[in-house]
Parts: C-alpha cells; structure tokens; sequence
C-alpha cells in the first residue's frame, strides 16, 4: 500500500531523512517511533505529499507520491489521505461541525447531514455548533478526526496524535483508531508514546534519519 | 458549493472582526488616496486653467471691409449667446464684456473712454452667471460698487479720486460723473475711464460696441493647434477639423465663437494664451510625475495590507493545503475574502475621496468640483482592482512551504 | 549587546524592512519634491512668462534702451487701401515676442486684421508704395495686427517695445504691461498648496502602509519576543530593542528619502522645464524629523501589538 524507496531529504546541511526504505501493508497500523528530530515526522510528512524527498520514491497504491506535481499531490490529500496533527489545527472561529464541512467542501460538495454523522462516531455531534477555539484539547482532536474520516479516506496519518492529551483523551482517540483500522483502513502514527505504539500491529523505529527495524 | 464559501467569507469576516476591519480601512483609504488623485490630476489642469483665466484672453471685434468699415454692427445683445447652448464652448467662457471706445476729456485733458458692463447676470443654460470688468479676478477694483451716473478710473488716469465728481465730455454732450473706484488692470486699459455702456451710448447717440472682451479657459496647444494656426482649420482633414474643434485651444474657441457672434472676427490675445498655455503645460507635466509617485505609494500600502492579512492567515491557508485544498481552491477562497473586503472599502472610498478630493479643491482653487461620475465609478472600482492585483502580487506567498506553516 | 541583536534584527528582516523604508521614504520624498517643486516653480513660471514678449510700450522716448525694439509708424498705400506701416527689425521684434504668430514667409509681415480686411494670403504678392513684396501674415493679438510690419530701421522712433525684469522704471513713460502678474501669483498659490495637500494625503497613506507591515512584524515576532520575555526582559526592555530598531530604520528612511526628493524633483524639474531644482535648506531637515516621527508612530504601534499578546501564548506559536 505505502513504500518508501531509499527515501533522502535533506534540509541544507541537515539530513531528516537518510536512504529510508519501508513497507506497509494494506489495513496494517504502523506506528513511528524515535526521539525529537529523528526524522518521523519529516517522513510522514513526505509520504502526505506536503513535502517532496531529496531522492528516492514514495509509492501510494502503486502511484508515486514523490513525482506528482504540487496539485496532484493535494488531490491525493484529499481524496486518499486522512490527517491527524498534534496541534489539531483545526481553524478557530469555524465550529465543529464547519470544521467538517470545510473538508468535505474541499474534496467535493459539503454536506451537513454526512459532517453530522462523522461527528457523531467520535462522540461530538453535541459539541457540533460549538466554536473550534472553545473546544477542549480532546474534543479538537476528536473534531479533527472527524474531518480526517468524512471523505472515507484509506490511509490515516496521525503526528503525534495525542501529544497534547491527557490520559482519558488519548484513551478516547486510541479507541477511535482501533475501530478505524478494524474497518480495513491503512494507518500510520507517529508517536513517542510507547503506549500508543503499542496499539499497532507493528513498531517502526527511527533514528537519526534512519530505520533501526525494518 | 458557493453557499459554504460565501458561509466562510461572512464567518472570516464576523469573527475576526479586526483583521478585516483593517484590511478593508487600509484599502479604502489607499484607493481613496488613489481616487482622489485621480480626480485631482484630471481636474488639475482645468481648475488651475481657472487660476490663469482671469484676464482676457481673446478680443471678438466686427469684421471689416477693406475700407476698415464695420461690414456689420456689433451689439452687445450678442454678448450673451457666448454662453448659449448654441456655443460649443461656451462652458469655457468665464468672463465677457462690451466695450464701446470714444475719446473724450475732462477740464481740458484728453481721456480715453470705454463704455462697458461693470458686472452684469447673463443668462446661461444652468442659470445666470456674472459677466462684466469688475468680473475678471486677475483685475483689481477698488471702490464702492459703480451704478447710475458714476465711472471707474483706469489706474493710470489719475485725474480725480474715488468719491470725486467729474465732468467728462465728448463730441456730442457734457456730463458729469461721480468717481466709483479704480481698476487696475495691467494692461492698456488702465488708461481708460470705464462708463456703462448704455450711459456712454446716449451721450454718443450710438447703439453698437466696437469689441467684446472675453476670458476663456483654454487647453495647450499641441502639435494639430499649431497646425491649425499655421495652415488654417480648413487645412485640416475632416478627423482632424473634428479633433481640433473638439478641443478648448485658444484657436478653436475663437472659431467657435465666430461661428455664433455673425460678422466677427475673434482675435487671440496670444502673449497672455502663451503664458497660460506654458504654465499649464509645465504644472500638468509636473502633475503627472507627482501623480505617478503618488499612486506607486497607494498601491504599497494596498500591498502590504493584503500581504499583512495574507500573512495573518498563512496557518489557516496551510490547514486548508494540508487536508488536500489545491492551490488554486485557497486562492480562490482567499480572493473572494479580499474582495468582500475591498467591496466593503469601495463603499467607504466614495464618501471619503468624495470629501477629500472636495476640500482639496475648495481650499486650493476655491470651487467645486464637478467629476460625480468620475469620482463614483473610481471609487467602486478602485479598491477591488487594487486588491486583487495585489493578491496576484503575493501569489508567491500562497505557495510557501507547508511543512514549515503546519510545524 | 543591545546593538548587536539590533544589527541582526535588521539584517534578517530586511525583506520585511525594505518595503517598509521604501514606503515610508518615497511618500517623504514626495513631500519633498512637491515642496522642492512648488519652490523652483515660481522660477519655471518667471521662465515662462517670457512667453509674454515685450512688457513696457514706451511712447515718450528719449533714447532707445539697451534690449528695446524701436519701432516707426508711418502710412502707406497697400493695394489701394490706406495702412499703417510699421518699420523695425522684424526679427528682434520677433525674438522679443515668441507667442507672435507668423503664417508663411515674406518680405513684410500683414497684420491678421489688414490682411483679413484686404483679403490677403500668407504667400501673395502685393504692391508697396511702388515696389513688390510677398506678404507673411502676422497673428500677434496686439495692436501690430492692424499694421504691415516692415524690416529697416527707423528714422522717427515712434515707440519702443521692451521686455525688462524692471517694468517700474518705466512707468509714466509709457505703458506697462502686467496683467498676468495676478494671476501668474494666483496659479503659483494654487500649484504650490495642491502639491503639499497631496504629499500630505500620500504621507498619511504610507505610514498606513508601515503600520501595516509593522503590526505584521509583531505578528511573526511573537514567539522571538516571549522567549525574551520568558528569559526575564521586561517591557522596557524590549521597547528599547524595538525603538533602537526604529530608529536605525528611521535615519536610514530620511536618507533614502532625501536622495529620492534630489533625484525626483530633478526628474520633474528637467521634464517640465530643463531646470535643476533648488532645495531649500528646510527640505533635508523636515525630511529627517517627518522619518522619525513616522517611525515613532509605527514603533508605538508595534509595542501596542505585542503589549496585546501573552506570555504562554505566544511560546505555544499559536
């Protein structure tokens, strides 16, 4: 499903990446692992399109991520990937529920009934009219997930998903990946938190830009 | 679709009151700026015009057989056609008057005598406006407002002071006049007493006037105006005659006049258009420069506003690319932001270039000015053209890395 | 150190510095220039009215002056009519009149009115007192288009056209000719005040323009500024960094803007009338205080940006 072929980025004189091949299943949950500035999140971003590798390939069910031009690249975000940030980045002074939509409005043609319904599997369909910037830390992630899921994605990228939650919220959200993944979805997480690693099917370690396991 | 982008532009707009607040003031008043100098500059040079208008310029006098005999009479009932809808020109007059000449003396010293209109309401498509010697601004009168029975005193006459009786005479008749002011003029003139005209007739026993003096506001001459004065209008090809006559030149004014005034023959005073014309010329060249510098600083200030809220919004912009918005889609968005906002700015340029541009002209020139449509379809299409050509400006900044605005 | 941070502070925003001098320095030197412009007018305008020719008519004369154009009126029969001939150096008469008009080339100049009376074309040939002459129409505005101009020099001076810096001396000898006088002060007031209206209007508009970029730099300065603030930089302290900034911005916008004035009014000031530009000695200094005033305003408003921002927020980037 993801392959990461000998896969360099370079900053400068800095090296995030170092010749990093990998290999993730179709439905498999694969979490990242490594110390700050090891390069994790570097990589996810790389296989999200926001960024293009210095050398080597990224394939995304069988297409090239890292050869696609800027634009095909966002439509690869929005039509293949879902999101999910540590900061949530959700906008602000949008609700919940436009948070949603904004994603849906995006990808085709916003519908609130459908934004609704993603809201009400993690749980926020009450918060929906609620401003994003009222929102708690977990209830964000929550509304973010939502709008990672509302245009049925296949992969979900998470950085650090629970970074900045307490232990009840990253309990929530552990739970919510756990029924994303039961329903065949392919998902990477970046994470220092060996707990959440654990929930996957495999640990991928990362140091200094390289991969310690394969 | 559209629904939810319009729902985004009024949400954007609503909760960060602020921030738009600030772009739509910096833009209106930036375009304001703009439009008023706009306004200005296309004024300028006729309003200044005004500044120099106010000698005469041009002298319409009866054409003559080659026995230098009037071929017909000229009346000062023709005066006012100057300002009939039949002239072409005639929203340049400013200024006219009668003149009647006649030699005459007082105790025994020669005088020469010009019967005229002191200041006298002619008629006009838009009401009456004041014609008449005391009428030309670049003259000086000092004295009490002449009426029946008095005269005005060139400033070189000398021969009595205001308040003084006079008796003046002339071929025909003796009369006795009191002292109402003197005019200083500058020119020939101010050897004359001024009489009214309709006094100095009766002691002539005359009807016509032998010239009318006439201030208009005139255009520089270019290269078809000198063309036209070289070789003659009838010289020109069609297009051009229309150009030309189309034209406020000294020239085309006095043809046009000719056109109206039968019989006569309208003479340039060409030392004073000269100078006007020189004048203009180097303030409007002077103008444009200034103009020029003066719309590069707007169009900054237009910049760096929407650059500022661009900037302001780069996480949220980023948020939108990361979850797969292409582009084109945020810049879209972003447009229809800035625009909502400069039409905001549109609706508050009017008023304030309006007043700008108004107080401008009434402290500098003293007048009004008279550019509504002008000033209206600038103001509302000033501001949206400014933005979006800034935005097109900062497409750069859309596409800055993301990695580095989502970190 | 203060200095140090300043001069690295400056060197890596000179991307957002730039536009800001720049803005700030081009509305100055428009002041500048319109100042500097309305001054040397009144220069252009004395250079101009040259184009007024001859402004003393002397009628009593004792002796040609230095520069006059003699001139003697005699009659003489033009194609059986009567006019007045006048005999004087056409071409000095000419020189000194450069708003005349003359239509064709001949031997003697036909006043428009005689010519138009007598029906006579720039190019026909016409009998002089016995001689024949090809005739050039004279379109002057003034008395001389009643008369056929001849070259030669006069016997009998009957009058003596001028131009003089000095019309004054000659008052009483003849007539003095100055009705542009009025209104060449009343279009000097008018240019002059509409220049400095405008570069007050465009002064106002650029500082926005700063402010802007200003309230801007705040915004990406905030994470910068809370770690100072964290490591125990009081507001003064940082107002000091900011104002030292500014100032250093401010010295260099006056200089920037005082060049910009020399090169722009003489830009102005050739295209318009070939002259250099004259700069009062007020300009440079008004130039410098207007810089730092400006800065100052946008410098407060930079510190009213960041008063409004809070510790933990801006460390958290938000």
């Amino acid at each position: 499903m993801i392959e990461l072929r000998e896969v360099v980025k370079r900053y400068g004189e800095v090296v995030a990446l170092d010749g990093v091949s990998l290999k993730v299943e179709a439905g498999e949950w694969v979490s990242i692992m490594g110390p700050s500035g090891s390069g994790k999140s570097t990589m996810l971003h790389l296989i999200a399109g926001l960024d293009t590798p210095t050398s080597g390939s990224i394939l995304v069910a069988g297409e090239e991520v890292s050869a696609m031009s800027a634009e095909a690249r966002a439509e690869f975000r929005r039509c293949r990937v879902g999101m999910v940030f540590q900061q949530f980045h959700l906008i602000p002074y949008l609700t919940a529920l436009e948070n949603v939509m904004l994603a849906q409005y995006i990808h085709s043609i916003p519908d609130e009934d459908e934004a609704l319904l993603a809201l009400e599997r993690v749980g926020m369909a009450h918060r929906a009219r609620a401003e994003a910037a009222k929102l708690s830390g977990g209830e964000q992630q929550r509304v973010a997930i939502a709008r990672a899921l509302v245009n049925d994605p296949g992969i979900i990228l998470a950085d650090e998903p629970t970074g900045n939650l307490d232990a009840g919220n990253e309990a929530v959200v552990l739970e919510l990946f756990r029924e994303l993944a039961e329903e065949g979805r392919t998902l990477l997480v970046v994470t220092h938190n060996a707990e959440v690693a654990g929930a996957g099917d495999r640990v991928v370690r990362i140091h200094h830009g390289r991969i310690e396991n394969g | 679709m559209l629904g939810f982008a319009l729902r985004l532009v009024a949400k954007t707009a609503l909760s960060q009151r602020y921030r738009f607040a600030a772009l739509a003031g910096s833009i209106a008043l930036a375009s304001s700026l703009l439009v008023v100098l706009a306004v200005l500059y296309l004024n300028a040079s006729s309003l200044l015009a005004v500044e120099l208008s106010g000698v005469p310029n041009l002298v319409v006098e009866p054409k003559k057989t080659p026995a230098g005999v009037p071929v017909a009479e000229l009346s000062a009932d023709q005066v006012p056609a100057l300002k009939a809808r039949e002239h072409f020109w005639r929203n340049n007059i400013q200024n006219a008057a009668p003149v009647l000449l006649a030699e005459g003396n007082a105790g025994g010293r020669e005088l020469r005598l010009a019967g005229t209109w002191f200041r006298r309401e002619v008629p006009s498509e838009n009401g009456s406006y004041p014609f008449g010697v005391l009428e030309f601004r670049g003259w000086s009168y000092t004295g009490e407002p002449p009426g029946e029975g008095m005269v005005v005193l060139g400033a070189a006459v000398g021969i009595a002071q205001p308040g003084d009786a006079v008796e003046i005479e002339t071929a025909n008749s003796t009369r006795t006049f009191r002292v109402a002011g003197v005019l200083e003029t500058g020119s020939y003139w101010d050897s004359y007493v001024f009489l009214s005209l309709e006094e100095l007739q009766q002691m002539l026993g005359r009807t016509d006037i032998d010239l009318v003096l006439v201030g208009a506001l005139i255009k520089p001459r270019d290269e078809l105006a000198v063309r036209a004065e070289l070789y003659g209008p009838e010289a020109l090809s069609p297009e051009e005659f229309e150009a030309w006559y189309c034209s406020p030149y000294a020239s085309a004014i006095a043809y046009t006049i000719a056109e109206v005034v039968p019989n006569s023959s309208v003479r340039v005073l060409r030392r004073v258009t000269g100078v006007q014309e020189e004048l203009l010329r180097a303030s409007s060249a002077a103008f444009l420069v200034l103009f020029a510098v003066s719309a590069l600083v707007a169009v900054f200030s237009i910049l760096s506003a929407v650059r500022m809220y661009v900037s302001a919004k780069r996480r949220e912009l980023g948020i939108q690319r990361a979850i797969g918005a292409s582009e084109a889609r945020v810049a879209v968005q972003l447009g229809m932001e800035v625009l909502a906002a400069s039409l905001l700015a549109a609706l508050l340029a009017y008023p304030v270039s309006g007043t700008v541009a108004e107080a401008i002209s009434r402290s500098v020139f003293g007048v009004e000015l008279s550019s509504g449509l002008e000033l209206l379809v600038l103001s509302l299409a000033m501001p949206p053209a400014a933005s979006l050509v800034a935005l097109f400006f900062l497409r750069k900044e859309l596409s800055r890395e993301l990695v580095e605005v989502l970190r | 150190m203060l200095r140090r941070l300043v001069a690295t502070s400056l060197r890596h925003r000179a991307r957002l510095y730039l536009p800001m001098v720049l803005a700030v320095a081009l509305s100055l030197a428009l002041a500048g220039t319109a100042l500097t412009v309305g001054e040397s007018f009144a220069y252009i305008v004395e250079e101009k009215m040259e184009m007024y020719g001859a402004n003393v008519i002397l009628t009593e004369v004792d002796e040609v002056p230095a520069g006059g154009v003699a001139v003697e009126l005699r009659s003489a029969e033009l194609e059986g009519s009567e006019v007045v001939v006048a005999v004087a150096d056409v071409e000095a008469l000419l020189a000194m009149n450069p708003a005349w008009l003359v239509r064709g080339t001949g031997d003697v100049l036909a006043g428009a009115e005689v010519a138009e009376r007598l029906g006579i074309a720039p190019g026909d040939r016409v009998e002089l007192a016995g001689d024949e002459r090809v005739v050039a129409v004279l379109e002057s505005g003034t008395e001389f288009d009643s008369y056929l101009v001849v070259n030669g020099t006069p016997g009998e001076v009957d009058m003596v056209l001028l131009r003089t810096e000095e019309p004054e001396r000659y008052r009483g000898k003849g007539v003095v000719l100055e009705e542009m006088l009025r209104a060449k002060y009343a279009f000097l007031e008018g240019v002059e005040s509409l220049l400095a209206q405008v570069s007050a209007v465009t002064l106002v508009t650029a500082l926005l323009g700063a402010l802007n970029l200003a309230r801007m730099d705040a915004g990406t300065r905030r994470r910068e500024f809370g770690i100072l603030r964290a490591m125990g930089a009081g507001r003064r302290t940082l107002g000091w960094l900011v104002l030292s900034e500014y100032l250093a911005l401010a010295l260099l916008t006056g200089a920037v803007a005082l060049v910009a004035t020399l090169v722009m009014s003489s830009a102005v000031l050739q295209a318009t009338a070939g002259t250099a530009p004259v700069m009062d000695a007020g300009i440079p200094l008004m130039l410098v205080l207007f810089s730092l005033l400006s800065f100052l305003v946008v410098g407060a408003a930079y510190l009213g940006e960041l008063r409004r921002q809070e510790v933990a927020e801006e460390l958290r980037g938000e």
